[in-house]
């Protein structure tokens, strides 16, 4: 896989804006989910993602990639995030100690299961609407089955089911990602 | 109830343990499931994990990579794409032979169940599996080809060329831009389908079943059967290509305008029946919209949709022809008197 970024990289620096679309389809929902870990704050973690996906393409033909382009935009936004707590507020600033502490392979880790997390809201993205949106209620606002009920005027069980139908979707679709997700979830 | 080892996991009464709505009874018997076997422990955390994970996608689910993409893209204000297509302007033709002029594009779409061959081919050099799931990726191959690859589709190619062709698999759909050796020509292999080209670029796609669909904008490609090396059929710039149950092979002229869209973003209509604007739509976003009565066949759209969004489009719909946009549970219909 990093092989590839390298050599989409390679087409990046002629100005292929194809290639380019290509890197930021791949990274830029799991650095957003990245950025926002630090940032706490959505908005500033795609205005920082974006800046930082710009900077790239202007100094395209100057960078200079040591390891993979992969962990090259990774410090790149954790860099652009911490400057921005830094730059923010005062009170900011032990959000700022508490992240530079951070280990570099904890850091790595945190970038593997962004982009993990990343794929899964993808495939979530994915789901029938009905399903996706009982199946959003409970995981994203935290809502009781009963209450969802209620909200839709249908039975428990059929709010049951929507969301276990779901679950069997995105097992299906993610089995492959379950050894990885396992790994890294573990490991955190 | 007595072996709930061999019961297959019932993933309703899981979704209420994992909400904390179980009672102690159905407690005892997940933990009897669970305690059964290895193989319902690891179901178990599978699905444990999906669950706990999908509540961390919160802030993630405001991000629109499309919209943001296009942001940046504006930022770093470079000329158009070199392939997106030119907006609309005159007839079919003109469009089409300015795509050619444009895109030295052959696309070639591959449709089948596969199964995956034996890579045996390449024992030597290390194979590369690239997936694309919710988003096309590109590919850029040792030997400088490059390779977009559709939603759902998948490329096997190894990490170096070496003998005396370059081979690569395809699931699903993907454009080629093959980069040209007259020396080593490159293969794809789809289930029984194999496409050959010596240089050129097109798009395979392997998605219907039992179809290999092979469009040619330019350059020249032989399609032809695993079973039946010898016949082989060649194709020609604005010819399609197909074979079908692995053995039939026949030819046609191309006449789907939208056949790139997935990789363009863009999606021209041009006096088009209502028929094949749904098809096309339903295609491109992955829906399933229907018409409500054979009255509205009547109706035909002039328009070209660029990187829009499914919601637009179907305004836009309603703003230029006499329809109205209904939402049921699982499908989107179309409905008015027509066009006449």
């Amino acid at each position: 896989m990093q092989k590839t970024d390298e050599l989409l990289f390679k087409s990046i620096r002629e100005g292929d804006l194809d290639a380019f679309q290509s890197l930021f389809d791949t990274y830029y929902l799991p650095l957003c989910m990245y950025a926002f870990g630090l940032l706490k704050d959505m908005e500033s973690a795609r205005d920082i993602t974006q800046d930082v996906f710009v900077t790239i393409y202007e100094s395209r033909s100057s960078i200079e990639i040591k390891s993979s382009v992969k962990a090259y935009l990774h410090r790149s936004v954790r860099n652009a995030c911490l400057n921005h707590l830094k730059s923010t507020k005062v009170q900011a600033w032990h959000q700022v100690q508490i992240a530079s502490q951070h280990s570099a392979s904890d850091d790595h880790d945190s970038m593997e299961r962004a982009e993990l997390e990343a794929r899964i809201l993808g495939e979530i993205q994915k789901l029938p609407a009905q399903c996706r949106n009982i199946f959003q209620m409970n995981r994203l606002e935290g809502r009781k089955n009963r209450e969802i009920a209620a909200e839709l005027g249908i039975s428990i069980r059929t709010v049951e089911t929507q969301i276990s139908k779901a679950l069997k979707i995105l097992r299906k679709n993610l089995g492959h990602l379950m050894p990885a997700l396992l790994l890294v979830t573990t490991a955190a | 109830m007595s072996d709930s080892s061999s019961q297959p996991v019932d993933t309703e009464l899981l979704v209420r343990y994992f909400s904390e709505e179980t009672t102690t009874r159905e407690n005892n018997v997940i933990e009897q499931w669970l305690n059964a076997n290895d193989q319902n422990k690891k179901e178990f955390n599978a699905l444990k994990l999906l669950w706990e994970v999908s509540s961390k996608a919160k802030g993630a689910s405001s991000v629109d990579v499309k919209n943001d993409w296009q942001k940046v893209k504006n930022r770093i204000g470079t000329a158009p794409e070199m392939r997106s297509m030119p907006p609309n302007t005159t007839g079919k033709g003109s469009v089409f032979s300015r795509l050619i002029k444009v895109a030295a594009v052959v696309t070639l779409i591959v449709a089948a169940y596969l199964t995956w061959p034996v890579l045996s081919d390449f024992t030597s050099t290390e194979m590369i599996t690239i997936t694309a799931l919710t988003d096309t990726s590109t590919v850029i191959l040792s030997d400088g080809s490059k390779i977009v690859l559709n939603k759902n589709s998948r490329l096997i190619y190894p990490e170096q060329f070496d003998g005396t062709t370059r081979t690569v698999t395809l699931k699903g759909e993907a454009f080629f831009d093959v980069v040209g050796d007259p020396s080593r020509p490159f293969l794809i292999t789809s289930g029984q389908a194999t496409t050959e080209v010596v240089g050129t670029s097109f798009s395979v796609n392997a998605g219907i079943k039992n179809k290999v669909l092979v469009t040619v904008v330019t350059g020249k490609v032989l399609l032809y059967s695993e079973g039946n090396q010898e016949k082989k059929l060649s194709l020609v710039p604005g010819e399609q290509g197909l074979l079908k149950n692995g053995l039939q092979l026949s030819k046609t002229v191309n006449e789907d305008i939208n056949f790139l869209s997935w990789k363009t973003g863009t999606l021209i209509f041009q006096n088009t029946s209502i028929d094949e604007v749904i098809r096309d739509l339903n295609k491109y976003y992955n829906k399933s919209l229907k018409i409500s009565s054979s009255a509205l066949k009547s109706c035909t759209l002039t328009a070209t949709f660029k990187q829009q969004s499914f919601e637009d489009v179907l305004t836009e719909l309603q703003l230029v022809l006499p329809i109205q946009v209904q939402n049921n549970e699982r499908n989107i219909i179309l409905t008015g008197v027509g066009c006449k």
